[in-house]
């Protein structure tokens, strides 16, 4: 995933297409991980062009030694809690939450008829976590991440990771076995 | 996570297995230790059954169409951030210091003073005598801005005081302007290949690729077509701008971009134009893409064609210029 050396420092030069190139490379999975992060899909679009705008405006100053991509995914968690802040300032999650909730797909493991009840299963349940939560959870299980890179963008200790993920675990487990009954 | 607690330790342990954090001996410890501590085994079975039903690697699924939607309006942000508007530079700077009164007197001298030094009639865009060579450099979209034409838009009340009428605002200023001339006028060309990466209305889009065609051996349109066709949400005008970049295929760049919408769009129209185009010279990085369509492609045609091709490839590989021709 890491992008070639050239491409990041022509894009820190302010090249837009040099920065695209980068994006391109990156895209669905930063996509996925967006989706992940946005408590509601429609929100997941919204996260992932503002975080790559921050990330292109933030380019200049990242430093070559570090690795690209836990740089980019540590600016796409900021945005989201950033996103989330913004919103619940302006108080608009009342109005999100009246209108009808279709959540993110997520491929099943079995192919069956229940398959897209299940996967909103999947979305509700982590969207239940807390924002830690779902942050340790996304980065280690979805976008399987280690907890050491987790910690590093989560700006905590390994034990913390640690401990969120087991909660979410726990959690998203009942949940899902509840709706399974 | 403070691992002071035998519980606590478990759940970090488990957590360490499921992870991957272990190394080969440390999980032999770990399954050994299942064996004798009814806890972890309890705690791991608890939490292993989650990865039945979401395995690790589980992402939302996106589809390649709105992979292809979000890129273009992230682009589109990405380039329309790369540098402050003129407008919102004066905005942001005259908001700061000086007066409403001042800042709109300001503006009209400013304005009155880029008239008087634009009225050269050699370099108008409006003139019908159009030759490339006979036109200055371009000043861009403000070049055909008329001085009576001006609509506040945006306008943005910042803060106000209903008990004195004090108010702070923000607003910009827009003008429709209406342009007569060439494409091959750089400023003209320049403003409506900007548009066609940026403008928002589909109609638009397509009525630029439209009128690019015959003019795509220029390089800023060709630039542009090329961004459409790997960028552009709407498959019409992605098509518009395959059919015109096709009769270009032997250059590099949009061999680059045909063979990028070969393997990634979503419209099959456009894969086949792209097949096509890029069939009639064949060189090795081509080889290896028909390769995997005659295989993968979903398309009929593409696939059928491909397997011919490597069929025959083989024996008119002209070693000479590193190119197949068929």
């Amino acid at each position: 995933m890491e992008p070639q050396q050239h491409l990041i420092e022509a894009a820190q030069r302010g090249s837009a297409s040099a920065f695209e190139q980068i994006i391109i490379g990156v895209e669905r999975p930063m996509l996925a991980l967006a989706a992940g992060l946005a408590s509601h899909p429609d929100e997941a679009d919204d996260i992932y062009q503002e975080a790559i705008i921050n990330a292109y405006r933030a380019l200049p100053k990242f430093r070559l030694e570090s690795q690209f991509s836990t740089w980019l995914y540590r600016i796409f968690v900021n945005t989201a809690l950033g996103y989330k802040r913004k919103l619940s300032n302006k108080m608009s999650r009342g109005l999100a939450t009246e209108t009808e909730y279709h959540g993110e797909q997520y491929p099943c493991p079995t192919q069956e008829v229940e398959s897209a009840q299940l996967s909103m299963a999947i979305h509700q349940a982590i969207r239940c976590l807390s924002e830690k939560e779902r942050i340790a959870f996304v980065l280690c299980h979805q976008q399987e991440l280690s907890i050491n890179q987790a910690a590093h963008i989560m700006s905590c200790t390994e034990g913390s990771v640690k401990s969120y993920l087991f909660r979410a675990r726990d959690k998203l487990r009942k949940m899902l076995h509840e709706n399974q009954r | 996570m403070t691992n002071h607690t035998p519980e606590q330790k478990r759940e970090a342990w488990v957590i360490d297995y499921l992870y991957g954090e272990l190394n080969d001996e440390q999980k032999a410890v770990f399954e050994h230790a299942l064996e004798s501590d009814e806890q972890l085994k309890q705690l791991y079975e608890k939490h292993s059954s989650l990865d039945c039903l979401l395995p690790k690697g589980t992402k939302p699924l996106i589809s390649d169409e709105r992979l292809q939607g979000v890129r273009w309006t992230t682009f589109r942000g990405v380039r329309q951030s790369q540098k402050p508007s003129f407008l919102s530079y004066w905005n942001n700077l005259w908001r700061i210091q000086l007066p409403i009164k001042v800042q709109l007197t300001g503006m009209a001298l400013m304005f009155l003073v880029g008239l008087l030094i634009g009225i050269e009639p050699e370099v108008s865009p409006f003139n019908e005598n159009i030759a490339e060579n006979n036109f200055s450099e371009s000043t861009g979209p403000w070049e055909f801005v008329q001085n009576d034409d001006y609509k506040i838009v945006d306008m943005n009340l910042d803060a106000y005081d209903k008990d004195n009428g004090e108010v702070t605002f923000s607003f910009a200023l827009a003008s429709q302007s209406q342009v007569r001339g060439n494409i091959t006028n750089p400023s003209i060309r320049r403003l409506l290949t900007q548009s066609l990466n940026t403008e928002s209305r589909d109609d638009v889009r397509l009525q630029l690729t439209d009128l690019f065609g015959k003019f795509s051996d220029n390089q800023e349109i060709k630039a542009a077509l090329i961004f459409a066709l790997v960028n552009d949400p709407n498959p019409g005008v992605r098509y518009n701008a395959i059919e015109h970049l096709v009769t270009l295929s032997e250059q590099k760049e949009v061999r680059q971009a045909l063979m990028y919408a070969l393997v990634n769009d979503v419209n099959t129209g456009i894969r086949v134009e792209a097949f096509l185009a890029l069939t009639e010279n064949i060189d090795k990085e081509l080889m290896d893409v028909i390769r995997n369509h005659s295989v993968d492609d979903a398309n009929t045609f593409i696939r059928e064609r491909s397997k011919r091709l490597l069929e025959n490839g083989a024996s008119s590989y002209n070693r000479g210029n590193g190119a197949l021709s068929i």
